[in-house]
């Protein structure tokens, strides 16, 4: 049995390593067949900017172009790139925050990204499920019904459009909520409580613009599996035997659509990372959508490369985990 | 039920906190009141460093260029002045191998170190001895400089000069540094943080997260006691801005006193005037002149004059004012550069009767121009190119609300109608700039980046022209804006050249200048459209004084170092 459940972690392991290695790849050729040349633009932007002369601006761009590998033709700089990503796990320096290496510029957003990120998925699919079930339980209610709607309405809602609501509402209009930011500048930046709340306090209208979307998601896909599961014999016998509802939610409903709902969270994590990405520009909060969005303005190729690599590791991961649990999850995958 | 019961309870705590904690939070680390918010496009990455000799060693739009460094002497735009701000002026030497450099008493550093020629000298020495550092390519005709007493400075020429002093004022030019702070130090490594500067603000602090450099007034500052002139706001904050629609909540709300330029369309400017009286409206002609269409002349068929003039008579400028949307309104124009008054000398009455009435919606004499041309329309109502291709230009700009956008769709429609296809690629800004410096176009909608540099000497925009910046098609373009239409005219480089060798005080030069300018008519490498105004709004809930239609005093605005000018007239609102 253990044999088995090894050599099913080791073959989904090879195969996301091969989806990892192909998406890496086309994503680098993709921005790398972009015409043009990105160095050569920014030392034009910086001409413009600086009034930069001609002859010093040939001799930067040279000089970069050597930095950035770019004097080499485009499967020279791919191998390049690979080499130096797998041997020394090195994205290279930003091209905007030169001669800044990507990693430390992702290093220092990513923490912001995953508090955030992390625990709007979590309180989103253990909402989204607990409110699913009791509908689903509950089909029959006024309540349930009308929660019903106003689900199927806002989970469809893209999360960038709830955030510039709640803005409008929350920020705008009562001014309860700040516009954006991560913290208020004043407060002394530590492990203090008053530090805590306040980034709580920011958090929470770019986190409710997640939460809001993907709980009602997530509640609308439990409730229809909830009301398929109550058909079923068991839940009849169960309910024949007299057992109580609260035992026959938790052993015999939840149970069994927790497979589902795990496999759900699973794919839809790329799309969450994608809508997140828009949420931290609009909020001006300091993550790594913000610093992806950047990058896209200015054609940061190196930052751009860097946080699809790391994000394209991140959801692969969190789906190569979510499988690997599969089997604890459901004992048919263990045979 | 008690479960969703909880849910509302807990949802009520959180509103509670919410707006107990709203009342404890502050969004800017100084008070409010005291303060002008002023925000850029900038995501900042340098910070700590305030060096101009070294790529990526100072932070554009942080402030430090905008309120802490200073230069010489400043043009206003808006009225043609010339202000001599850290000197009272300069003479050429009858050859024009020198230039005498006189420095104005009583300027100081943000240190109290005296502003003096040893500072200026000391700068541009250390460009001519560093070939390496950025600058030195302006004083390539520069033998030396020397201090000849406290307050002057004379510097020699290899070559005789006629627009050195224009190195010494804004963008591009040599950025005097305190001799005291650098002399001795490793000019690639030195930092400058906190900058000694001879502007009104200091550097109070910046956080990396928030995208925000805040700075304070100078209590010192020089020009309180030499011009009777200081800041109103006790500080200076410098931010990114958010997206257009959250940044126009924040702005009704008070969030910022000068938003990003550009960022609000013109419904956005009403829909913000419904809901706050403190909007001030500072109508602007864009820095970088007017709406304007470049034709990419080294490519078939836009590298034949007349093809270029057939198109420009399919161009309606009343319809394109009408329709402006970055303003309640623009106007029509003929010049390739704003309507500054800065700029009015080179607007001669003779060009203006020449190609004025020509410059007009025409599209009979376009289809006339193109049968001459042997680009016949087919049975199918298309025309082709005498070689049987059909003819399609590509109209590249980026997407709306850019205001090319307007024009690329506008020409389309109008080439349409006398059988051209005009295919309108709209891509991203950046892209945009790429295939333009490979050449990939037709036709680009822009507008022309050269205008700030000749108020009084239209000898830049014509080098603009010159040929030797224009690289072969598909060949990166290294000049910038310069050479972008890739024309290649003898007449045109004779005139640059010519003007390069003349005094802008010459006589001769107001003459050549003009034939320049009929020579650039003829050959049009690119057509002005309409102007490029901008409503810049500002808000006065906090500080009013802000320029406005009625008394646009100063411009450009808060992204140029004359920006000071505009702060020196700010008073706390009532």
């Amino acid at each position: 049995m253990r044999s088995r459940l090894a050599s099913y972690a080791i073959r989904r392991f090879f195969l996301y390593l091969l989806i990892f290695f192909i998406s890496l790849t086309v994503f680098f050729f993709f921005l790398n067949l972009v015409p043009g040349d990105p160095v050569t633009r920014y030392v034009q932007e910086l001409e413009a900017r600086y009034g930069l002369t001609t002859p010093i601006s040939e001799e930067i761009i040279r000089e970069y172009k050597e930095a950035f590998g770019l004097d080499k033709d485009l499967f020279g700089r791919y191998t390049s790139y690979l080499k130096r990503l797998i041997f020394e796990f090195d994205f290279g320096p930003s091209f905007v925050a030169f001669p800044t290496p990507v990693s430390e510029l992702i290093i220092d957003a990513l923490p912001w990204s995953i508090g955030l990120l992390g625990v709007s998925i979590i309180i989103s699919w253990v909402l989204g499920i607990l409110f699913g079930t009791i509908l689903g339980w509950r089909r029959e209610s006024k309540v349930a019904s009308f929660s019903l709607v106003l689900g199927l309405i806002l989970s469809q809602i893209p999360p960038y459009l709830l955030a510039l609501v709640l803005v409008m509402v929350f920020s705008f209009a009562l001014g309860i909520f700040p516009m954006g930011g991560a913290y208020s500048p004043l407060i002394e930046q530590g492990f203090n409580l008053r530090y805590i709340i306040d980034l709580i306090y920011h958090a929470f209208l770019p986190a409710m613009s997640l939460i809001l979307v993907y709980t009602f998601g997530t509640m609308i896909s439990q409730r229809a599996l909830v009301i398929n599961i109550l058909g079923e014999d068991y839940i009849k016998l169960a309910e024949a035997k007299g057992l109580e509802n609260n035992r026959i939610i938790k052993r015999y409903i939840l149970r069994n659509t927790l497979l589902p709902q795990t496999t759900g969270l699973a794919l839809s994590l790329g799309f969450i990372v994608n809508g997140f990405f828009l949420i931290e520009w609009i909020f001006n909060y300091p993550g790594i959508g913000r610093l992806f969005m950047t990058a896209i303005r200015q054609m940061d190729y190196n930052v751009l490369m860097g946080i699809t690599v790391i994000t394209m590791f991140g959801v692969l991961a969190a789906n190569f985990i979510i499988e690997l649990l599969y089997p604890l999850i459901d004992p048919r995958i263990r045979r | 039920m008690r479960f969703l019961r909880g849910v509302l309870v807990f949802s009520l705590v959180l509103l509670f906190l919410a707006v107990s904690f709203s009342v404890m939070a502050q969004e800017y680390p100084v008070p409010r009141e005291q303060a002008v918010v002023i925000e850029t496009d900038t995501n900042y990455t340098v910070f700590d460093k305030a060096n101009p000799f070294v790529p990526r060693g100072n932070q554009w739009g942080s402030g430090w260029h905008q309120l802490a460094n200073e230069w010489d002497w400043y043009i206003n735009y808006a009225t043609g002045e010339t202000i001599y701000w850290r000197i009272t002026g300069w003479e050429y030497s009858e050859d024009h191998k020198s230039l005498t450099w006189n420095i104005r008493e009583g300027v100081k550093w943000n240190d109290g170190t005296p502003y003096t020629a040893e500072d200026v000298v000391f700068t541009i020495n250390l460009l001519v001895e560093n070939k390496d550092l950025i600058g030195a390519p302006v004083v390539e005709n520069v033998v030396s400089a020397e201090v000849v007493d406290t307050y002057t400075a004379l510097i020699k020429f290899k070559q005789p000069e006629y627009r050195f002093h224009h190195e010494l004022r804004m963008w591009g030019g040599i950025m005097v540094v305190a001799k005291h702070v650098w002399e001795g130090k490793d000019i690639k490594d030195f930092d400058n943080w906190p900058p000694v500067e001879t502007g009104p603000y200091k550097f109070n602090r910046y956080y990396k997260e928030l995208n925000m450099f805040v700075w304070e007034r100078d209590e010192d500052y020089w020009a309180k006691e030499v011009f009777n002139k200081f800041p109103g706001p006790k500080y200076a904050i410098f931010r990114m801005a958010p997206p257009p629609d959250i940044d126009l909540a924040d702005f009704i709300r008070g969030g910022v006193d000068a938003p990003l330029p550009h960022i609000f369309t013109w419904d956005m400017i009403k829909a913000a005037q419904r809901q706050s009286e403190n909007v001030v409206l500072a109508p602007y002609m864009d820095a970088v002149s007017q709406g304007i269409c470049s034709f990419n002349c080294a490519k078939y068929p836009t590298d034949s004059k007349d093809f270029r003039w057939a198109i420009q008579y399919v161009t309606d400028r009343d319809k394109l004012a009408r329709v402006y949307p970055m303003a309640e309104r623009s106007y029509p124009t003929m010049w390739p550069w704003p309507d500054w008054k800065a700029l009015d000398k080179w607007e001669f009455p003779e060009i203006e009767e020449k190609y004025g009435p020509e410059l007009t919606y025409n599209p009979q004499k376009a289809e006339e121009v193109l049968d001459e041309l042997g680009f016949k329309k087919g049975e199918d109502g298309k025309r082709r190119t005498p070689e049987g291709e059909p003819l399609s230009l590509v109209l590249l700009t980026r997407p709306a609300p850019d205001l090319g956008y307007f024009h690329a769709t506008h020409l389309s429609d109008e080439l349409a109608k006398i059988g051209v296809e005009g295919v309108v690629k709209a891509v991203d800004p950046g892209m945009a700039g790429e295939l333009v410096n490979i050449g990939s176009y037709d036709l680009f909608f822009d507008v022309l980046d050269v205008a700030v540099a000749f108020p009084n000497d239209i000898y830049f925009f014509f080098e603009s022209f010159h040929s030797k910046h224009a690289r072969p098609l598909g060949e990166y373009q290294t000049s910038g804006d310069r050479g972008r239409s890739r024309l290649k005219s003898e007449k045109i480089d004779a005139v640059a050249e010519e003007l390069a060798a003349l005094d802008p005080e010459d006589p001769e030069y107001m003459s050549v200048a003009k034939t320049g300018l009929d020579t650039w008519f003829e050959e049009l490498p690119a057509v002005p459209f309409i102007e490029k105004m901008f409503v810049q709004t500002f808000s006065d809930m906090y500080w009013t004084g802000w320029p406005t239609e009625d008394n646009m005093y100063h411009v450009p605005y808060q992204w140029w170092p004359s920006f000071i000018f505009v702060l020196f007239n700010l008073e706390p609102s009532e």
